[in-house]
């Protein structure tokens, strides 16, 4: 007999599990403490892990955001708002692990520089694009104004990842493709981040997919609902 | 509190802001099917009329 296949989902979930677990074990027992932070320090790997495909999401939300406003397809709006609602839980990641792992490090829970306020404004302005939507009732007018701010939130990302570069701050330089001196170097601990980030990643992907799908059931149904009060007007 | 009590604050804060999006995701997936059951009610109704 033919078994049921799990599917392109089911297949994802598998890996993500893997992933998940693999990653949790390296980040918390292969890789070795830091020789000045100790154990504090992996903190990092989940949350640089999550900015990642935090860029990822809101780079999609650029992406689905001016495919919408050229074409006026709705189905790019809802592709970039599950995007930007993964991408907001990712970057709500970020900034609550990033005070748990500076008040041990730095000696104070937040600094007020460019890499810590940039992404305290990107988030509020991806919170303001998930809020803008409860808040108006035309359909046209709310997908174009979701698209202009979803490129404004996502504009920040360059911006928050060269803030460092371009900014004193206190928040370290960055540590992929950033500059030779900054960075680590033990494998494990590489190791470590690698499969954080490849964790992260099919997360994004498996919510995205997920979001999508009820963001476009969710249309349907709006749809269905309003042909079926025409005919029973009719009726 | 020690660094393993801030890293323990740190992942648990990951797995808690990820079951709230998680939660939120399955209880919009619970609302669109009761309301898709009130559709094909309302079908019925109709059909039977």
């Amino acid at each position: 007999m033919k078994q049921p296949s799990l599917g392109f989902d089911g297949f994802l979930m598998v890996v993500l599990i893997a992933l998940m677990q693999v990653a949790l074990i390296w980040a918390l027992v292969v890789a070795p403490a830091d020789a000045t932070q100790g154990d504090v320090q992996r903190i990092f790997y989940f949350h640089l892990g999550s900015i990642w495909p935090g860029f990822v999401a809101f780079f999609y939300v650029l992406y689905g955001s001016i495919r919408y406003l050229m074409s006026r397809d709705a189905k790019w709006d809802r592709r970039s708002y599950a995007s930007g609602q993964v991408g907001l839980a990712f970057c709500t990641i970020v900034l609550v692990t990033g005070p748990i792992w500076a008040k041990p490090t730095w000696g104070v829970w937040w600094a007020w520089d460019a890499r810590l306020t940039s992404t305290l404004l990107m988030w509020l302005i991806f919170l303001g694009y998930i809020m803008l939507r409860d808040y108006i009732d035309d359909q046209a007018k709310r997908e174009r104004l979701s698209a202009v701010l979803g490129i404004i939130g996502a504009s920040m990302v360059p911006f928050v990842y060269f803030s460092t570069r371009w900014f004193e701050v206190q928040h370290p330089k960055p540590v992929v493709m950033g500059d030779a001196d900054s960075g680590i170097k033990d494998p494990n601990m590489i190791w470590a981040l690698m499969l954080a980030l490849a964790a992260f990643t099919v997360l994004y992907v498996v919510l995205w997919r997920r979001g999508t799908e009820l963001a476009e059931a969710d249309a349907d149904l709006s749809d269905l609902r309003l042909r079926l009060s025409a005919l029973e007007d009719e009726a | 509190m020690n660094g393993l009590g801030y890293l323990t604050a740190a992942y648990s804060a990951v797995w808690l802001i990820l079951a709230y999006f998680i939660t939120s995701l399955l209880l919009k997936n619970r609302r669109l099917l009761r309301e898709l059951s009130q559709i094909e009610q309302r079908v019925k109704t109709l059909e039977n009329r």
